[in-house]
């Protein structure tokens, strides 16, 4: 009799919180408007919103598969695999076989150092550097990638002609500067008419967009850059 | 002594190297400045560093045959 008394709260527990459990899941709010009998559709945890004049709306739960209209939810971060694309959205990390991430938008795509980490909470990107230090990442790679082109009169910057763009920070003592460093091989003409080729860097500021630094070889001041077409 | 424009000194060395660098750097920096370029900048340095080879040679061969 005692066992059975002390199962009783158990149970009631177990029920409820089976119970929170269902009710957590996604489930579609369907909103009747009494007056023009117009019914529209929200997604939520398991209940409906509070919606003031209450009065004239009806409010019942149905299964998300009933949802007429609606855009699906937003995918929820997955784990942490290699080759597996972390955080949906219009930016996405990927995990290289190497263990270093890649963070990709539209055209672009920009390799973090290595050790470096990158976080995204709601719409903040922040890098964790191998160095210890940690900036917020307000430039996509894209648009670092586009001023840096401009910068070195470059038209493209295509991973199979051997351009890469790195994310790293580059502070000294206790700055920290994220940058992104474009590097490519490009044409050049020493004297104006002896063609040759010459590696090209352009870091630029993670923070604001704007150009830190271009590096050239030592001989690049002899010789011309055309512009490509 | 007869003047030669092609018999090297110390002088007409460091003058070309000169002229070589500043017109270098003075394309660099229109570049760099105005993200202009043309080949035309490019003339002075070409010359100074053919100005350079021509006279050393030059000057190695007439000093021998003295």
């Amino acid at each position: 009799m005692k066992k059975a008394l002390m199962m009783i709260p158990i149970l009631v527990f177990a029920v409820f919180a089976l119970g929170a459990f269902v009710s957590a899941e996604e489930t579609c709010c369907k909103i009747t408007n009494l007056n023009n009998e117009k019914v529209t559709y929200e997604i939520t945890n398991g209940e409906c919103p509070p919606i003031p004049r209450a009065a004239i709306f009806s409010f019942e739960i149905v299964p998300l598969e009933e949802c007429e209209g609606v855009p699906m939810p937003p995918e929820p971060p997955r784990e942490n695999q290699a080759n597996k694309i972390i955080s949906p959205g219009q930016y996405r990390f990927e995990q290289m076989e190497n263990k270093r991430l890649r963070f990709m938008h539209e055209n672009y795509s920009a390799m973090c150092e290595e050790g470096c980490n990158l976080t995204e909470n709601q719409t903040r990107i922040r890098a964790y550097f191998a160095n210890g230090r940690n900036a917020e990442i307000k430039i996509m790679p894209d648009v670092a990638a586009e001023r840096a082109l401009e910068r070195l009169r470059l038209k493209n910057c295509i991973e199979a002609e051997n351009c890469t763009i790195e994310l790293k920070d580059v502070g000294e003592r206790n700055e920290t500067l994220p940058v992104y460093e474009l590097q490519r091989e490009r044409r050049a003409k020493i004297f104006g008419f002896i063609g040759s080729k010459m590696n090209v860097k352009a870091q630029v500021n993670a923070e604001n967009g704007e150009i830190v630094k271009v590096k050239k070889p030592l001989w690049a001041f002899l010789a011309s850059e055309p512009q490509e077409e | 002594m007869k003047r030669n424009f092609f018999r090297i000194n110390w002088k007409k060395f460091y003058i070309a190297v000169l002229i070589i660098f500043l017109s270098g750097v003075i394309h660099n920096l229109i570049y760099a400045v105005f993200n202009f370029e043309d080949a035309v900048f490019l003339i002075l340095p070409f010359l100074g560093i053919l100005y350079l080879i021509v006279s050393g040679v030059y000057s190695l061969i007439v000093r021998k045959k003295k």
